[in-house]
């Protein structure tokens, strides 16, 4: 597992258009690029945000990774929180 | 130093700007206002701007501690939805450099970066500090995201060594610290205000008592937030004003921008 690899991921499609048009094409040709685990890879290629939150990925990463896939403030807050009391 | 003050720097400041209630947001505005008319007033030749970033310039696979611009100018904003106009601010390369040796001769070895993109950490306050962008900026970035953190004595004591590099410099400087205070944005903790921890920061900062400022944990600091841990700027500008009084412009809770927001400047 490396969640510095994940984290990477989520930098280059947030920062880098080319790498979020890429990604956006062909996501998981884009996830063997970074050599994830079969676990982290299907995080991110089905944007399991709750996964990818419990796994560590900092959250001034994620959240702007889910602004890119559309996703709600309130939608993000109920993935994180999945679970709590 | 011809002005110091300290500022949130949360993006909904600019970003939606007419989320809070009319009362609230105009009594912010007004007080980030006065801090424009103070620092234009002190006739200021540059700003040297204290900020974290997050994740525009820096990530993890090479994450400096302090990082202070020496560049001729900035391009900034990086996010296209701030609301801010993006733009180059002029930078002061050799009034960076000069402060850089100060911060080497005394101990500090600070990165420095000859290209830095600014973002919400500094577009947010600059864009009402000095909207035309006129007067050079110096930013010195602070690692405030990802552990390790430097200690708040560190930050202190960094203060320290570049009040007095600033005293002795020909230059007539203005100083700006933002950041916080208390926020978790992307994180559970999301729109939950520790206003009691904020208080206490701002009495700590009024009162001058820079034992307490620096003795915060990051476990303190981490309850109340990851946001939270940006109060490393106001407690480095505090280092630079040792001795100036504090004054609190505005606080309060703004729960539309998710952040415990604190407009103040030194006198």
């Amino acid at each position: 597992m490396s969640i510095y690899q994940v984290q990477k991921l989520i930098q280059s499609v947030n920062r880098d258009a080319k790498s979020r048009e890429r990604f956006f094409e062909n996501r998981d040709g884009f996830v063997k690029e970074f050599g994830l685990t079969d676990e982290e890879g299907a995080a991110i290629s089905q944007l399991n945000i709750h996964a990818l939150y419990e796994m560590g990925v900092h959250p001034l990463l994620l959240r702007p990774f889910t602004i890119i896939h559309g996703v709600s403030e309130p939608d993000y807050l109920n993935a994180i929180r999945e679970g709590d009391d | 130093m011809t002005f110091a003050c300290s500022v949130s720097h949360t993006p909904g400041i600019t970003a939606w700007a007419d989320a809070p209630p009319a009362e609230l947001r105009e009594r912010f505005f007004s007080a980030y206002g006065e801090l424009r008319g103070q620092l234009e007033a002190s006739e200021p030749e540059a700003i040297l701007i204290v900020s974290s970033e997050h994740f525009a310039n820096f990530f993890l696979d090479c994450m400096p501690a302090f990082t202070l611009g020496v560049a001729d100018s900035y391009f900034g904003p990086v996010e296209p939805w701030l609301k801010v106009e993006p733009g180059v601010s002029p930078g002061e390369a050799e009034l960076a450099g000069r402060l850089l040796s100060a911060c080497y001769a005394a101990g500090f070895e600070l990165n420095y970066a000859n290209e830095l993109k600014l973002d919400h950490g500094t577009m947010v306050p600059l864009s009402l500090l000095d909207p035309d962008r006129t007067i050079p900026v110096v930013p010195l970035i602070i690692n405030c995201m990802t552990y390790p953190l430097p200690h708040l004595s560190r930050c202190y004591q960094l203060g320290r060594v570049i009040g007095e590099a600033l005293e002795a410099d020909p230059r007539r400087v203005a100083v700006v610290a933002a950041g916080g205070l208390s926020h978790a944005p992307g994180e559970r903790l999301h729109g939950q205000i520790d206003t009691e921890f904020d208080a206490l920061f701002l009495q700590r900062l009024q009162d001058g008592d820079a034992q307490a400022l620096q003795s915060y944990s990051d476990e303190e600091l981490e309850k109340r937030g990851l946001g939270t841990h940006e109060i490393r700027t106001w407690v480095t500008v505090a280092g630079m004003g040792a001795g100036r009084n504090a004054r609190v412009l505005f606080y309060e809770p703004v729960v539309a921008w998710a952040t415990g927001c604190g407009v103040m400047c030194y006198e």
